[in-house]
């Protein structure tokens, strides 16, 4: 098929309607607390069963960008997170919004995640058979090596003590461990409980943590006001603002596109990962957890850069790398397509026009986050007396969408006390939501790694791409550990 | 305002007139997870024999357990560490007037009482359901934010009412979402 050709597929009236469609669902479903990427992508698939299959994959791609990058939103006004890499977007996105600068941050998100997005499409269209067989070559040990270099990110989000940090790290790890043992038939620390052994559900504890906390820190609030910020300030990003993100915008994106390819990845540990790289390489770190636009945009463009990467496997092997792509794996084989070198085979009549449509449903995306932006943004602007009631109604609903479960809504409870004694003590709930993000990749490679090799420890280190990231890790952790400390001194001595 | 977790605003220096420079309070969260991580180092040791040690299931959780263990006994070396620093208080301490001890009662009964709401709805939800039980819990968050007045009265339901149809509406009729259902309604 030549690039004409697919242009004509895309470029015409009925193909642009049905992305637009898409992008607005994506984005009004992605907005409601709870309602992942995945959930709304499940929700809206029927829509797609009576399109053509190319107006169906050119819709489903739309409601992927939208809602991808509509988590955001209430991460930024609300502290509550729509989705687990929403944690990461709340770090810097809520301070900005506290400031008065909802409307930057929203602009500034949206800014990040078309930039992610439309880099991770060029690197589908042109790296998707060579980065699909370099994954493969991943066993346990790699992906091992790769959550430890996620678990460097800690030091990102230590805030002002490390051993606090690392207590909050290890306890989300513990939680991780909690039900059925991924290995061998044998529930753990689940205390006769039939609910526990599927373990302590993910979304429920990062809503619980992040935005139940919050509802509890607001209700004690010595001087609240009338409302959380009496302004929203600017949308559209400004040029200085444009140039200060290139950088961290670029490195979350490749960093988004490189987990998007690994399977089971997903947006949080890209947006962690984003996050953690672009302090240490930051001029200003120190911004960094108190409104920095480096760290939102590094953990929102690593967010959408996925969009395009977990798409790798899915057209070329067939093999859906997260939950969003398993349901469009579904939605997919509903249409009679079945992914695999075969969609690649015979000219791709569906798979370049595919590739053209979620690039132009990231612009899209654009037009409408821009459009929308300034009434979205302005919900950090409703009085407290709706707010916390809204957030609070809004986190349980959220919590109890997903699975349908009441005992959810205790698991949200529950988080959100310990999440309210962890803020209230200086101890980082962003370090507990990355030891539950990465606990479960990190136990499970540890131990199939183990088994491969009989329980020699030295896999880990034998192989080179493991080695190599282990010891980029290692060096990681070195760099900023030095790098904090001559900083302090620098700061210590000035104020001497 | 304290903007987020990682701000030292947020930090030991909140409303919560007990916990602010007290050691005994500051020691309570680490403390417990020592505590946590101590029960899980001794669980992890008690599961069955498997074939292979490295399939053991409490092979990672004791690991993880002593990184716990290790960083807790830190933080509270940390915590004691500060406290032998603090020789002389750094601001000279102003006497706390009754208004301000009342104003501080306020806003601690407030966040008890949010907490202690959000306990009841969980257990009353199952029972009552969702649209009842939202609504009274919507109610009474938002009334504890305003006037005791008439229009404050209103005003709380007529918020509560609107949040409650915005969630069924949009989860419910819109999306065919669950909600919690109650065994009465």
């Amino acid at each position: 098929m030549d690039f004409g050709q697919v242009l004509g597929e895309v470029l015409n009236p009925a193909s642009m309607l049905w992305i637009m469609v898409g992008v607005l669902a994506g984005l009004l479903v992605g907005v409601i607390p709870g309602l992942t990427a995945t959930v709304a992508i499940a929700l809206l698939v029927p829509l797609t069963f009576n399109l053509d299959p190319l107006h169906s994959l050119l819709m489903l791609t739309g409601i992927f960008s939208g809602s991808m990058y509509s988590n955001s939103i209430t991460s930024i006004t609300l502290r509550t997170p729509g989705n687990p890499a929403g944690a990461v977007t709340i770090l810097d996105g809520y301070p900005l919004a506290l400031r008065g600068e909802a409307g930057r941050a929203v602009g500034l998100a949206a800014w990040a995640s078309v930039v992610g997005g439309l880099l991770s499409v060029i690197a589908l269209t042109f790296l998707a058979p060579p980065l699909a067989s370099i994954a493969l070559e991943f066993s346990p040990a790699e992906y091992f090596a790769v959550g430890l270099l996620g678990l460097t990110t800690v030091i990102a989000v230590s805030g002002r003590s490390v051993p606090r940090a690392v207590v909050a790290t290890a306890f989300g790890l513990l939680i991780g461990t909690v039900g059925m043992d991924p290995l061998v038939t044998q529930s753990r620390f689940t205390f006769g409980q039939r609910e526990l052994t599927t373990g302590i559900p993910f979304l429920p504890a990062i809503i619980g943590l992040f935005a139940l906390a919050e509802v509890f820190r607001l209700a004690g609030e010595r001087h609240l006001g009338s409302r959380a910020v009496a302004t929203i300030g600017r949308v559209l990003p400004t040029r200085q603002d444009l140039r200060r993100t290139v950088r961290p915008i670029s490195l979350g994106s490749v960093i988004g596109i490189l987990v998007g390819i690994l399977p089971g990845g997903g947006g949080a540990m890209a947006s962690f990962l984003a996050y953690g790289e672009s302090k240490r390489y930051s001029r200003h770190p120190e911004e960094y957890g108190k409104g920095s636009i480096e760290g939102l945009t590094a953990a929102d463009s690593a967010n959408n850069g996925v969009t395009g990467g977990a798409m790798v496997p899915l057209l070329t092997l067939g093999i859906p790398g997260d939950a969003v792509t398993a349901v469009m794996l579904g939605a997919l084989m509903v249409q009679g397509i079945q992914p695999g070198p075969r969609l690649f085979a015979g000219g791709g009549d569906l798979v370049y026009p595919l590739f053209f449509g979620m690039f132009l449903a990231n612009i899209l995306m654009f037009v409408v986050a821009m459009a929308l932006a300034k009434p979205l943004a302005s919900i950090a602007m409703v009085p407290y007396s709706i707010l916390l009631p809204g957030i609070a109604m809004f986190s349980f609903v959220g919590a109890f969408a997903a699975t349908g479960r009441v005992y959810d809504l205790w698991v949200a409870l529950a988080f959100g006390f310990i999440g309210y004694l962890m803020n209230k003590f200086d101890y980082s709930i962003a370090a507990v939501a990355l030891g539950l993000i990465l606990g479960p990749i990190i136990e499970s490679n540890l131990r199939r790694g183990l088994v491969m090799s009989g329980g020699d420890w030295s896999i880990f280190v034998s192989r080179p791409i493991s080695l190599g990231v282990i010891l980029l890790a290692a060096a990681l952790l070195v760099f900023t550990v030095v790098q904090q400390r001559r900083r302090r001194a620098n700061a210590e001595f000035l104020v001497e | 305002m304290p903007t987020s977790d990682l701000d030292p605003d947020n930090a030991l220096d909140t409303t919560d007139p007990e916990a602010s420079g007290q050691l005994g309070w500051q020691l309570v969260l680490p403390l417990g997870f020592l505590v946590v991580g101590t029960m899980i180092l001794v669980a992890s040791t008690q599961f069955p024999d498997t074939a292979a040690a490295v399939t053991a299931p409490g092979l990672y959780p004791g690991i993880v357990s002593v990184v716990l263990i290790v960083a807790s006994l830190l933080s509270i070396g940390e915590l004691f560490a500060v406290r032998r620093r603090r020789t002389e208080p750094a601001a000279p301490v102003t006497a706390v007037t009754d208004e301000e001890r009342r104003d501080s009662r306020r806003t601690w009964a407030r966040a008890v009482t949010v907490t202690v709401l959000s306990a009841l709805y969980v257990v009353v939800t199952p029972y009552a359901g969702f649209v009842v039980t939202t609504f009274l819990y919507c109610f009474a968050i938002s009334l504890l934010l305003r006037d005791r007045s008439v229009r404050g009265v209103v005003g709380a339901a007529l918020i509560a009412g609107g949040l409650v149809a915005a969630a069924y509406y949009g989860f419910a009729v819109g999306l065919h979402a669950p909600l919690p259902k109650g065994v009465l309604f």
